[in-house]
């Protein structure tokens, strides 16, 4: 399964994967990219899973990029996790057709229960 | 970083870089949920600087240090350290016009009191909320004193003065913000004393082995 983890801060993606579960029969192959942009570009060719994806980034931020990500592919499974959780931000994103919202910082649990679901959705495993 | 000096690693500085940010993310949500308003999040910078030249790295990124509105909010525990919100000086008003509190019938006298009491409750909620949750991540306890406004103030030397020594480095995280559609920008300084430096190294490794 495809992971594509998309945030500025190095140790923002690692304490994010290091909070991915253990999946039996599903093993996880990860891209890291430090901007929106490079989520954008990279995204056609490596057809994520799923993209957890930053907001606040220099370049592109994760608003743009979810938009762009949306226009090249309409059933795309965007996680955003971000340190901004205001109300307004959570509307912005869901009208965007994010899959989830999910607040930093991220825990087993909650990384845990995204992915168990988006596995159980898709039946693999 | 400024001035050469390695206190933190790379992972240490990022770490707590993305400490601000989720912190100071919760305390803008709070704030919007008071008063109704959205607010725009910039990347938190790590800046490790002599206590002297304070001021300088200060100036550097608010161009209205002359001229300012303050709230300045002091925090103590295993780390210690100052906070500093910053507005530029006008935007008093349009506080008072956020809370509302600009419906009421009040003489000249009155109405000063209340651009301060408004811009103070502005403070408790981002120093406030930024600061409990960065340390509440860091799994240690700190101590506020009450926020001490000011309007139309200078930002001076003597602010810094009984928190630090001037040949000391201090620990300077801070982040820029813009409040409802970028009407109000600010700045929110948490200026930690070196002693906080094995403190928060401590709680930091915490942090990375609770992810292994």
């Amino acid at each position: 399964m495809k992971i594509l983890v998309v945030d500025d801060s190095a140790i923002a993606r690692k304490f994010l994967i290091k909070s991915l579960p253990n999946v039996e029969g599903v093993e996880f192959e990860i891209k890291e990219c430090i901007n929106g942009l490079e989520a954008v570009n990279i995204y056609p060719d490596y057809k994520p899973d799923i993209v957890f994806l930053d907001l606040t980034m220099p370049v592109m931020d994760g608003v743009e990029a979810l938009a762009k990500i949306k226009e090249l592919d309409p059933d795309s499974v965007v996680y955003v996790l971000t340190a901004d959780i205001q109300k307004s931000t959570q509307e912005k994103i869901m009208a965007l057709d994010a899959k989830k919202f999910l607040k930093k910082p991220p825990s087993k649990g909650i990384i845990g229960d995204a992915v168990l679901e988006f596995v159980k959705t898709m039946n693999i495993g | 970083m400024s001035d050469n000096v390695n206190f933190f690693n790379d992972e240490e500085t990022d770490a707590l870089q993305e400490l601000m940010n989720i912190a100071f993310g919760q305390a803008a949500a709070e704030l919007a949920e008071v008063i109704d308003i959205s607010v725009t999040l910039s990347f938190p910078k790590l800046n490790i600087v002599k206590v002297s030249d304070l001021m300088n790295h200060i100036a550097d990124d608010v161009k209205y240090i002359n001229k300012c509105n303050l709230v300045e909010q002091r925090y103590k525990g295993d780390t210690g350290g100052v906070a500093y919100l910053i507005f530029p000086h006008g935007t008093e008003k349009e506080f008072v016009s956020m809370f509302h509190m600009d419906e009421e019938d009040n003489d000249h006298e009155v109405f000063i009191d209340v651009e301060r009491e408004v811009l103070s409750e502005v403070g408790n909620i981002l120093i406030g909320a930024c600061i409990s949750k960065i340390f509440d991540l860091l799994k240690t306890n700190v101590t506020y004193t009450p926020p001490h406004t000011m309007i139309g103030h200078k930002f001076e030397n003597h602010f810094l003065k009984g928190c630090f020594t001037g040949e000391d480095y201090a620990i300077m995280l801070n982040t820029g913000f813009s409040l409802s559609e970028k009407t109000i920008e600010g700045y929110l300084f948490l200026v930690n004393c070196q002693s906080s430096i094995e403190p928060l190294k401590k709680a930091l490794a915490d942090l990375f082995e609770s992810y292994e």
